[in-house]
């Protein structure tokens, strides 16, 4: 009976363990030959944030994915206007990032390169198939440092590739949140599917941008040195782009609208300069019923603003009611294009 | 000219009416914006000097009386004065997180898009007909920039044709279009450039590519926008307005898009706050607004796009 209970136990034990190491596998291999645990990177990002004329230091976290052992994957959102950029797997070796070596905000990709190596090896990218709808139903795991908390573990599966050849877009229905931006999505062999980049919480929709466009910006990244992150741009030279401009004079208690449609993350600039010299103008920056920013000005004025998101927004200028005077100025409207930053140096 | 006579002897009249009881009302505005009931009393109310220089000399006031000088850096804004505040322009500016690419990612999937053609009535929404001339679009002045705003709903609608794969009937249009591109003469010559690259496309016999059509489109919206800066701004407007009804039914039909709504609301401020044809402004920007309101839903409903696109289409100048 003894003999018996002890082999029984033994199998049984033996059983657990390999279950065990089944388990084991599965959590740390995607199912294929790569350690998620060191390919994926949870990491934090310092830069600037705008508030009018105000320009405040400002963190902010997201994931990333090893490429190879020099270079990293993450979504343009996330790296375009970082100053440092730390990363750290899931072990906890902690690594910086020095250079960005390609930004393209279309596709919400950046790449960027390590002041150090890492032992990874290179990271398999899913080839375009000729149907790409023909990925529906693969099965994904997204990876991300959700909350900014540490890298969490998402199941799912591809429900959808939508959008044309060159712009196509993989929904999934993996759960990503704030913090998942630019960590990967694995398919079940550990190759790359895609990088993440944002959620539709309506429709309970993940998006990631797919593995085989990432390779365009790859490509572009390859033999370019990029910029470094830390002299990628200062305070006093910020990469302004104007969109128009608008020359307008304005009797008292007239004003200016300046309508945007803003699309994602953006840093909108306004730009609003004298041509006469005795009367203040007031601004404003509108967001449906909020009155988000206010000023009174009395010399040109530079202003951007890290805007929380998609939507209308309006710059208003005033020549006051309380003013005597007409007063002409010249205004402009543009966004901070963090891709100059690259192709500028 | 005469409607014109007429606003401006009301506005003369109503600045002696003041006038005669206390012109100082006039002068600071707090006490005139209370005493203006509503907006377009308001704007009437706002700019006297311009409308009526005569019938105030015939009235003879005593000249108003200086505005105290206020230390301005000390007024504490509020929104709501920030928005009481006649608008004198408007500026629209469409698509500003992305850069150029974004215009082409968001054309190009549109133009991709699979369109069912049998749930737009084709044939009635493309019939432009000319009872004079190819477009009939030759008016007084004041219906021009509704003649450019009609134009621009068929040029915008040319590539729902195109997509649906009736090239016949985009031809049709597509020809009529050139014929009449006298319509667009008002325009910057970017504007008309990129408007007729847009047709010539449409006449091609080649497939229609997608992501060409999304470079002209973007170039084209962005040449509208350029154009509203330089001037003139209302024609501009309309036109914008225009192309972007008429691809509104292709946007629909495809699915919606939120992006695509949302360029929408700051062509319709241009429209609500540059009321020069009062209702018919108005008109058009609620009805582009129930357009957008469709494009955002999940199945957008094609009979309300379809019906509001066609009244924007049909929009008369009300001068």
């Amino acid at each position: 009976m003894n003999s018996g209970r002890l082999a029984a136990r033994h199998v049984l034990r033996t059983v657990l363990m390999s279950a065990l190491l089944v388990l084991v596998a599965l959590t740390s291999a995607c199912g294929g030959g790569v350690d998620w645990r060191k390919q994926t990177l949870q990491v934090t990002a310092a830069g600037y944030q705008f508030d009018g004329t105000q320009i405040q230091q400002a963190g902010w976290s997201g994931s990333a994915v090893w490429l190879d052992n020099r270079t990293i994957l993450t979504n343009a959102h996330v790296a375009g206007k970082a100053l440092k950029m730390e990363g750290k797997d899931d072990y906890g070796t902690t690594y910086n990032f020095d250079r960005i070596l390609s930004l393209n905000e279309d596709l919400d990709i950046a790449v960027l390169q390590a002041s150090g190596q890492s032992e990874v090896g290179e990271l398999g990218l899913v080839e375009r198939p000729d149907d790409p709808k023909s990925l529906r139903g693969t099965k994904v795991q997204a990876i991300g440092n959700t909350g900014g908390q540490g890298l969490s573990v998402y199941s799912g599966e591809v429900t959808n590739v939508v959008g044309e050849k060159g712009a196509e877009n993989i929904v999934h229905s993996a759960d990503i949140s704030s913090g998942s931006s630019g960590g990967p999505l694995y398919d079940m062999d550990g190759n790359l599917l895609g990088i993440n980049k944002a959620i539709n919480l309506a429709l309970r929709q993940s998006f990631a941008t797919p593995a085989w466009q990432v390779k365009t910006v790859v490509d572009d990244a390859r033999g370019n040195g990029g910029a470094a992150l830390t002299d990628a741009f200062s305070p006093k030279d910020l990469p302004v782009s104007i969109d128009v401009k608008r020359e307008v004079c304005l009797e008292p208690d007239q004003k200016l609208v300046m309508s945007a449609q803003v699309v994602g993350t953006a840093d909108l600039v306004a730009m609003v300069k004298f041509q006469t010299t005795d009367t203040p103008l007031f601004f404003g920056l509108i967001r449906g019923d909020q009155l988000m920013s206010k000023g009174v000005l009395t010399q040109d004025l530079i202003a951007a603003w890290t805007l929380p998101g998609s939507g209308v927004y309006a710059v208003l200028v005033v020549n006051p009611p309380q003013a005597t005077t007409k007063a002409c100025a010249s205004v402009a409207m543009g966004r901070l294009d963090w891709k100059k930053r690259i192709s500028s140096k | 000219m005469k409607s014109l006579m007429n606003r401006m002897m009301s506005a003369a009249a109503l600045v002696a009416a003041l006038a005669l009881v206390g012109a100082p009302a006039l002068a600071q505005k707090p006490a005139a914006k209370k005493a203006a009931a509503t907006k377009d009393a308001k704007k009437e109310a706002a700019k006297p000097a311009e409308a009526a220089p005569a019938p105030a000399a015939a009235a003879a006031p005593a000249p108003a009386p200086e505005k105290p000088k206020v230390d301005l850096t000390k007024v504490e804004i509020t929104k709501d004065e920030l928005l009481a505040s006649h608008t004198v322009a408007v500026q629209p500016m469409l698509m500003a997180g992305g850069n150029t690419g974004a215009w082409t990612v968001l054309a190009s999937q549109m133009a991709s898009a699979k369109t069912n053609a049998k749930s737009i009535d084709l044939a009635k929404t493309a019939k432009i007909k000319a009872p004079e001339g190819p477009l009939g679009f030759a008016g007084n002045a004041e219906a021009k920039d509704v003649a450019v705003l009609q134009y621009a709903v068929a040029l915008g609608f040319l590539p729902t044709l195109l997509n649906a794969g009736n090239d016949a009937a985009a031809k049709d249009l597509a020809t009529n279009l050139m014929n009449g591109f006298d319509a667009l003469s008002g325009l910057s010559a970017d504007t008309q450039t990129t408007a007729k690259l847009f047709i010539a496309l449409a006449l091609r016999d080649e497939k229609m590519d997608g992501e060409l059509l999304g470079m002209v489109y973007a170039a084209a919206m962005k040449a509208g926008m350029l154009g509203i800066a330089a001037g003139p701004q209302r024609a501009h407007g309309y036109y914008l307005a225009g192309i972007w009804t008429g691809m509104a039914l292709m946007v629909g039909s495809a699915g919606g898009s939120a992006t695509y709504a949302d360029m929408a609301e700051p062509l319709c401020v241009l429209l609500d706050e540059d009321a020069a044809f009062g209702g018919t402004d108005r008109k058009i920007a609620t009805l582009m607004r129930a357009i957008a309101v469709e494009l955002k839903k999940d199945a957008p409903d094609m009979a309300v796009i379809k019906t509001s696109a066609e009244q924007v289409l049909s929009a008369k100048s009300d001068v």
